[in-house]
């Protein structure tokens, strides 16, 4: 058994998808890259205006004056490709993709659907299509014995009917065919897609289905209409198996959206944003995958965009969570331009199973956390926040900050020795400079907005250097030294001149 | 036969033996407390910071000891593989005093003025995250006080007692109202803290601290009422009235 997924209007989908509405108002599609341009496909508000492909964009709005033109995206159709693929592997481990739009899928080695009636397989094809329009994306579904009659039954499916269309059938969402040889020969001769001349012979003869044309014979109708008879009799022909292109899936999760104006509010951005991350979470659940990490670029008009990556700490699929994260991040965000387009990637990644040493307590909420540490950002500027690592050599009070990471337990150091184990001062961030007056080089009294008085005690020099072999060098005398009053404070000389570095408190 | 025993003395001890069992009286749990580190200060707390509550720690002017008293505070909750945020309100952490253990379970706000310390205490209260937050104002000019709203703290309260944080607040003088405790660090002679203690080890040097109790808030979060009491009796002599 095979199934086969077909997206009427495909690129017209592609390019609305995410845009419901659109549906219900006149819209063409053109292709940019002809010239002149021309309408490729068009809403059935638009056809029904007279708008059809192969006009002219200046025709299509000549028809209909409320037209909406809209330029066809490879990059979208790309997306919806992917999206559609994804959706489909999950269903089945052999997809291929047969046409722009249209996708095989090998459904013999499901052992769920071995030996199922028709009402089993009708479940499971009406399974796939809710899928697939969870992803915004309206599929007609084929199931059959080969690929081809799958295919037809996707494209055409219930010959004749009520609401039959030009074609001279009408789809009910899910086809399914098990007598093929019945229903190919109902199904009305255009489904082949004859010429024009050849269609007009065929009705000249009477011929109006596929049982008819095949009654005739594949050497009679070839002497006659020549070498367009093959092709017919090959479309035709549905009992005959192929095997499939595999098609793996490519694990690229990404939503794009080029903007018809720029726009310069954060609402905007965001209501896009919340739609792509519930688009990517669909997309991301049949895998059962979760999202790791994020990157966000914004297009500018200015030329250069604008990217931002956020790590997931708790990969999660919800898009709540999701959301609020880069909501909190993009508050803060200010761009030279007006926004014209986004795209949002994200990184799938596996869920996190956290095993906690017996006393060490982790994040109670870590999504929770994320969205915190992006307003502390937010609040205080870079490097502010996080967890302080010392770096190595002797240049006092030299740390950096990082990424606090509490789920992964401590690098285990031994401890300094007691005797070793400095007091603690209180660092002054910058250090104020201070007027110092000397005495063969000791401080006798200081002069500063912190600290200030003749001094009683005074220990020092403690001289250290570092860096002489490149441009940072630094070298610095340090003096710990108490006041008259009894304040006690750490003085440092260096080309910047004397400095307080620290109050002892 | 033994002494008559009445039912309400029965149901006092079930109570006592079996507290979750139904009996009619309530016995009042051990109060949860989290253990700074700081042998005296525990003891003037009552075991250490109550949990879930706010201890306000007022440094008795410049070489009071309270930068001690934070920094063993955070070694102790590193020891205990405690999440601990230390909210910096003049960018005044020792780093180097730290061992790299006990850094790599603090996060460090560095803030410049006591506005930006009270948002970002405000943003961690709500994230619920930390168990433990230490507030450390003590540098912040007077200046900077001055604008800051009397609305903050019973804001904090109200956040604390959703979220169960513990939160130490360092504040040059007596400040915060919503404060279960306050307690006064003070060098343990008349001057401040010299240059001949930066000579010692940081275990001799919190050896002499003294703490005063200033405010002690009992029967919060039972439904019963809170009763403070503003104490100023030095340790020492509250310790030798207890005994």
């Amino acid at each position: 058994m095979f199934a086969v997924i077909f997206l009427p209007e495909f690129p017209l989908q592609a390019a609305l998808r995410g845009c419901a509405e659109l549906w219900a108002v006149p819209v063409a599609l053109v292709d940019p890259d002809r010239t002149p341009v021309r309408v490729c496909a068009a809403t059935a508000t638009a056809r029904a205006q007279g708008i059809t492909p192969g006009l002219t964009s200046t025709q299509a709005q000549a028809r209909c004056g409320a037209v909406q033109i809209r330029p066809r995206s490879v990059e979208r159709e790309t997306v919806a490709e992917e999206a559609v693929a994804q959706c489909a592997f999950a269903f089945s481990p052999t997809i291929e993709a047969t046409a722009p739009g249209c996708w095989t899928l090998d459904l013999r080695a499901l052992a769920a659907l071995k030996g199922a009636d028709e009402g089993a397989l009708r479940q499971w094809g009406e399974r796939l299509r809710a899928a697939l329009r969870g992803l915004e994306l309206h599929a007609q579904l084929g199931l059959g014995l080969t690929p081809n009659l799958a295919r037809h039954a996707a494209r055409w499916g219930t010959p004749g009917g009520p609401g039959a269309g030009v074609v001279g059938c009408v789809h009910p969402g899910v086809q399914v065919v098990l007598d093929s040889t019945a229903w190919v020969a109902a199904l009305p001769v255009t489904v082949l897609e004859p010429s024009p001349a050849v269609a007009s012979i065929l009705e000249m003869w009477g011929v109006r289905t596929v049982g008819e044309l095949r009654k005739l014979g594949l050497a009679a109708v070839a002497d006659r209409l020549g070498l367009e008879a093959l092709g017919l009799f090959a479309a035709a022909e549905v009992t005959s198996t192929r095997p499939l292109r595999p098609l793996k899936p490519v694990e690229r999760y990404a939503e794009a959206h080029e903007f018809e104006e720029p726009v310069d509010t954060l609402e905007s951005v965001l209501f896009l944003l919340r739609r792509f991350l519930d688009q990517l979470v669909r997309r991301l659940a049949p895998t059962g995958l979760v999202v790791g990490g994020m990157r966000l670029e914004l297009r500018l008009e200015s030329g250069d965009p604008l990217v931002r990556h956020l790590n997931v700490p708790e990969p999660t699929r919800d898009a709540d969570v999701l959301f609020r994260m880069w909501h909190t991040h993009l508050e803060s965000v200010r761009t030279d331009a007006a926004v014209t387009g986004l795209a949002l990637t994200v990184q799938p990644g596996r869920a996190v199973v956290r095993q906690f040493q017996l006393f060490q307590a982790g994040l109670r909420d870590p999504s929770q956390w994320q969205e915190t540490l992006g307003r502390l950002e937010a609040l205080l500027g870079p490097g502010r926040v996080g967890t302080p690592v010392r770096v190595s050599g002797h240049q006092r009070d030299a740390f950096r900050l990082e990424r606090p990471d509490f789920d992964q337990p401590p690098a285990p150091t031994p401890p300094r020795p007691a005797l070793l184990q400095p007091v603690p001062w209180r660092r002054l961030r910058p250090a104020p400079t201070a007027q110092v007056d000397t005495n063969g080089g000791a401080p006798l009294a200081v002069r500063c907005a912190v600290v200030a008085g003749r001094l009683k005690i005074t220990l020092g020099p403690w001289r250290a250097s570092g860096q002489w072999w490149d441009a940072g060098a630094w070298a610095r005398e340090d003096w710990a030294v108490e006041t008259a009053a009894g304040a006690a404070a750490r003085l440092s000389l260096s080309a910047a001149g004397w400095q307080v570095t620290d109050v002892l408190d | 036969m033994g002494d008559p025993v009445s039912i309400q003395q029965v149901r006092q001890l079930l109570a006592e033996r079996l507290p979750r069992s139904r009996t009619g009286f309530a016995v009042r749990a051990p109060a949860a407390v989290v253990p700074t580190g700081v042998r005296r200060l525990d003891l003037a707390l009552g075991g250490g910071l109550p949990q879930g509550e706010i201890t306000e720690l007022v440094g008795a002017g410049a070489g009071a000891g309270s930068a001690q008293v934070i920094h063993a505070v955070l070694r102790r909750a590193a020891a205990d593989g405690r999440l601990v945020a230390l909210i910096d309100g003049a960018d005044s952490l020792d780093v180097d005093a730290l061992e790299v253990g006990e850094l790599a379970r603090l996060l460090w706000v560095r803030c410049r003025t006591v506005g930006e310390a009270l948002a970002a205490a405000d943003l961690l209260l709500r994230d619920r995250n930390f168990p433990l937050l230490i507030l450390d104002l003590q540098l912040n000019p007077a200046a900077e006080w001055r604008r800051v709203s009397g609305a903050v703290w019973p804001r904090f309260d109200r956040l604390r007692e959703q979220n169960r944080t513990t939160l130490l607040v360092v504040t040059p003088r007596p400040t915060v109202g919503g404060a279960a405790r306050r307690v006064q660090v003070a060098s343990g002679r008349s001057a401040p803290l010299g240059v001949g203690d930066a000579q010692r080890s940081p275990g001799e040097v919190l050896a002499d601290l003294e703490f005063t109790v200033l405010r002690e808030m009992s029967g919060r979060g039972g439904g019963e009422a809170a009763a403070t009491s503003e104490l100023a009796a030095p340790l020492g002599e509250r310790w030798a009235l207890a005994g």
